[in-house]
């Protein structure tokens, strides 16, 4: 199992809380599992600023704060990405597509399939077909 | 075929001890916040070496809502929770399950640790021995989710607001009144807490159809001489004074 700072970082400060796995993953609107996988490290830590902020203030970390400071820190050494991705990155549809790929343990062909439908020429006119 | 093997190591319990064995547990977590719902899942979250995550598809492909094992020579153990049951709306039921593992662990935790994989745990939970250790594991479970104490005490007060509202007439809506008004405050699942409340050391429905024949507005006590009590350093311990 990958090991993440931020992931061991926003656990010791979820027990230190007092929160248990669901009840916090209930305040922060996400699932248990999602937040089980990104303290574990399967998952990177979420990438939008609004989002870290909610979860930091939903764990009563004090803006300017030693804590406050590691977790954007830890948050922002996982992220390191290139600068394109990681604006592709920051959308959660963008992400969702992403893992679902994953998840589905798509195959090479399988990818280029999607590809192919995704260019399609309706699609690239930026219109959704509605279904 | 012969009977399978039996399962080395594993130690069953008498009811007695599993209540006592729950209530020196709860009053060992001074970490955990003195509130209800009891945070059974905080509590094994925050165990040494336990490893708590969910896991997808327990219940749909194998019929269980959890499991336990360790993983690749680590000396943690993993507890697993079904993913669909964490992130559904039941928390009565989440609690039962997350309650159900932490009592394994408890438990059962030398023998867990010979478990290498969660198909080699799905294979002990079929073998024959491992019945007494799940209905040892309910009970335990069900001792840390409702501590005696505490339904008892949340009993008296429910049954008084209950037969002040609904008269003396009718036991059976004062039975289930009380009932389900304990499981959503501890949180739990009716069917657990109608358990609890039924058998000893709680017996509360006994002390409330005594009381409702002899129109008491008072829950009857409980018998001094069958209640449980076990021996206790005297300072307050964490949960009694909830």
């Amino acid at each position: 199992m990958a090991k993440s700072a931020f992931g061991n970082l926003l656990r010791a400060f979820r027990l230190r809380s007092n929160y248990g796995l669901r009840e916090f993953a209930q305040l922060i609107s996400e699932s248990p599992s999602n937040l089980s996988a990104v303290e574990k490290g399967r998952r990177a830590p979420w990438r939008t600023l609004d989002k870290l902020r909610a979860i930091a203030e939903a764990l009563s970390l004090q803006e300017g704060s030693r804590d406050w400071d590691q977790f954007f820190l830890s948050a922002r050494i996982r992220n390191s990405l290139p600068n394109d991705l990681e604006a592709l990155l920051g959308r959660d549809l963008n992400l969702a597509l992403l893992r679902t790929v994953e998840e589905k343990k798509l195959t090479d062909q399988q990818l280029r399939e999607l590809i192919a439908y995704v260019n399609k020429e309706r699609w690239a006119n930026g219109q959704s077909d509605g279904n | 075929m012969g009977s399978p093997m039996a399962i080395s190591g594993l130690v069953e319990y008498s009811r007695t001890e599993l209540e006592r064995r729950a209530r020196e547990y709860l009053s060992s977590r001074h970490d955990i916040p003195h509130m209800l719902p009891i945070k059974v899942e905080l509590m094994l979250d925050t165990t040494p070496n336990i490893v708590f995550d969910t896991f997808p598809g327990l219940v749909v492909k194998h019929g269980v809502e959890g499991a336990i094992c360790t993983q690749n020579g680590s000396k943690d153990l993993f507890v697993f929770i079904d993913e669909g049951i964490a992130c559904g709306h039941d928390s009565a039921r989440y609690n039962a399950a997350v309650g159900e593992e932490l009592a394994h662990v408890r438990l059962h935790g030398a023998v867990l640790m010979q478990v290498k994989t969660i198909e080699h745990f799905l294979e002990i939970q079929r073998h024959p021995d491992w019945d007494k250790s799940e209905y040892d594991a309910r009970i335990f479970s069900a001792a840390i989710r409702m501590p005696c104490h505490l339904v008892e005490k949340h009993a008296r007060i429910h049954y008084c607001e209950i037969v002040d509202s609904l008269g003396f007439g009718q036991t059976r809506q004062i039975e289930m009144a009380i009932n389900a008004r304990l499981a959503r405050l501890f949180e739990v699942p009716l069917e657990d807490m109608r358990r609890r409340l039924m058998n000893w050391p709680c017996e509360v429905m006994r002390r409330v159809q005594m009381s409702v024949l002899s129109c008491s507005p008072e829950l009857t006590p409980s018998d001094p001489v069958k209640k449980f009590m076990p021996v206790f350093s005297p300072q307050k311990t964490l949960f009694e004074e909830l």
